[in-house]
């Protein structure tokens, strides 16, 4: 799914947190968003789900504009998104979470569970557990598997390796980097975890106080002085 | 003894009827957030319905069927033009179906007038046990109740929508990300909540004269049983809270006079919520 983010500008009542921002994804490519707290990385994935609608500007999806929708009519034409914090329902068992992503549409989707279990095969012995009993790493492949069964084909995440293992998050990135290539889903990353985001992204874009400042190859902004100028780093 | 398990069977009754009054409350309530003071006046919708078709020569199944209805478009219309504004703003929708409310008592009044009406007992009589007596209404309205109640644990529990109507409540920005239509589902459960509500006020209403103010008797009272059983705990929480609202006055009035039984529980409800703010059944 091709994804055109045309001069939005957003924020939340008075407070304008993205200013003029564009940029685009290519179907099936994965784009990492880098940045400091506070630049709006989490606000434009907010913007992109449909959260917060822009002021102004235009978010296209394969040529139709979508800035007005909201969430759930994007979710039903394919975004899926993982929130900062997974969003997972806790007293729901694993099971019933996954089915949610399945459901909640409303339209009769394809039932992807023994994919997804295949991509999270740790959740499969979990399934019966209520999804609030389980660690930090395992809500974050249920809040992930929950979203592909929604059967996407487009990905936003927010910040997947928070409070996460550093091994898990190495797990979660190649799964996340395999569903993207075995299904061709378009990913858009907000991560401070460079590592990760380096291994799974091909193309970044950066942000300071809410304007993308700089964008390129994955390679070309690693070898470049804009982590240093934009991320101390 | 004998008078001692004849109260215990009458306040199962009363906790029974309680709860099918209260049920149409905690729904609005525990799942969308509004605390709806039409409550009373969606009771009172149900009983008129009800009176007004059974002298049409309507059967009562059919009459009660027919206010279930009746009062769900009403509901549907309350949600769909004024409610669903101002959801996340407790106090306009309190103030808003407070609102509902004396316009319906009003309307009411001017549509039917203020004599009392009598709808006539489907179920005459009683079921003898021996030295135990129930009538046999109530006790059919009893078992109903908890029929009803058992049977909306399954959907909720058992059922797809049943999973959707949990996640919302649970993470409702997660549910509309995932693509539940948020404000169709509300409108649905305010939709259902109203329609029991009716359905309440129509199966009640052979138990007591039908004037304006019939389901006033209950609005307070549902209340009360909704918060001492925890809001959001439909089931479980219902009917403990009609226990202790409706059943424990029924038992307090064996030893004291009916005033005094119902000062007794209101105070009790009152120190329960002291040490249970959210209701018996909830974690504050």
């Amino acid at each position: 799914m091709k994804l055109e983010v045309e001069n939005i500008t957003a924020g939340y009542g008075n407070i304008t947190v993205l200013r003029d921002v564009s940029f685009k994804v290519n179907d099936g490519g994965v784009v990492g968003v880098l940045g400091r707290n506070g630049m709006g990385k989490s606000t434009l994935i907010k913007c992109l789900a449909g959260l917060i609608l822009p002021t102004e500007g235009t978010i296209k999806l394969n040529g139709e504009d979508i800035s007005k929708l909201l969430p759930h009519a994007r979710a039903n034409r394919g975004v899926t998104t993982v929130v900062q914090g997974r969003g997972i329902f806790p007293d729901l068992t694993v099971m019933e979470n996954l089915e949610m992503g399945r459901i909640a549409g409303g339209r009769g989707k394809r039932n992807r569970l023994e994919e997804v279990l295949g991509y999270f095969p740790h959740l499969r012995e979990r399934l019966t557990q209520l999804a609030g009993t389980l660690s930090g790493g395992e809500q974050q492949m249920l809040a992930i598997g929950r979203g592909l069964m929604t059967d996407p084909k487009l990905i936003l995440l927010d910040e997947p390796s928070d409070g996460i293992m550093p091994t898990l998050v190495e797990q979660i990135a190649a799964t996340l980097g395999e569903i993207n290539r075995r299904e061709g889903t378009t990913i858009v990353i907000v991560e401070q975890n460079l590592p990760m985001i380096f291994s799974l992204a091909e193309y970044c874009i950066v942000f300071e106080k809410g304007k993308l400042v700089a964008e390129g190859t994955c390679e070309k902004i690693q070898k470049s002085e804009i982590l240093q100028e934009y991320l101390a780093i | 003894m004998e008078t001692i398990i004849s109260v215990l069977v009458d306040a199962t009754l009363i906790t029974l009827v309680l709860a099918l009054a209260a049920f149409g409350l905690a729904i609005i309530y525990g799942l969308v957030g509004v605390i709806n003071m039409g409550h009373g006046a969606m009771l009172t919708l149900g009983a008129y319905f009800t009176w007004a078709t059974t002298t049409a020569g309507v059967p009562f199944i059919l009459a009660v069927v027919l206010a279930a209805l009746g009062v769900a478009i009403v509901g549907l219309l309350l949600e769909h033009i004024i409610i669903r504004h101002f959801y996340d703003k407790p106090f306009d929708t309190l103030l808003l179906t407070w609102a509902f409310f004396l316009i319906m008592t009003e309307v009411i009044k001017i549509v039917f007038g203020t004599d009392f009406r009598n709808v006539s007992n489907p179920l005459p009589g009683a079921i003898d046990f021996g030295t135990i007596k129930i009538p046999a209404y109530k006790g059919a309205i009893a078992i109903f109740s908890l029929l009803l109640i058992g049977a909306t644990a399954f959907v909720f529990y058992k059922t797809n929508l049943g999973i959707k109507i949990r996640a919302l409540i649970q993470n409702r920005e997660a549910a509309s990300l995932l693509g539940l239509n948020i404000s169709r589902t509300y409108k649905f459960v305010f939709c259902i909540g109203s329609g029991i509500a009716g359905l309440a006020g129509g199966l009640i209403s052979p138990m007591l004269s039908v004037d304006p103010y019939i389901g006033n008797v209950f609005l307070i009272r549902s209340f009360f049983v909704v918060i001492v059983g925890g809001v959001g705990q439909l089931f479980g929480g219902t009917l403990i809270g009609s226990f202790f609202i409706g059943g424990a006055e029924t038992i307090f009035a064996l030893f004291s006079k009916q005033v005094f039984a119902q000062s007794i529980v209101f105070l009790l409800a009152i120190v329960i919520l002291r040490y249970r703010p959210a209701g018996i059944l909830k974690k504050s």
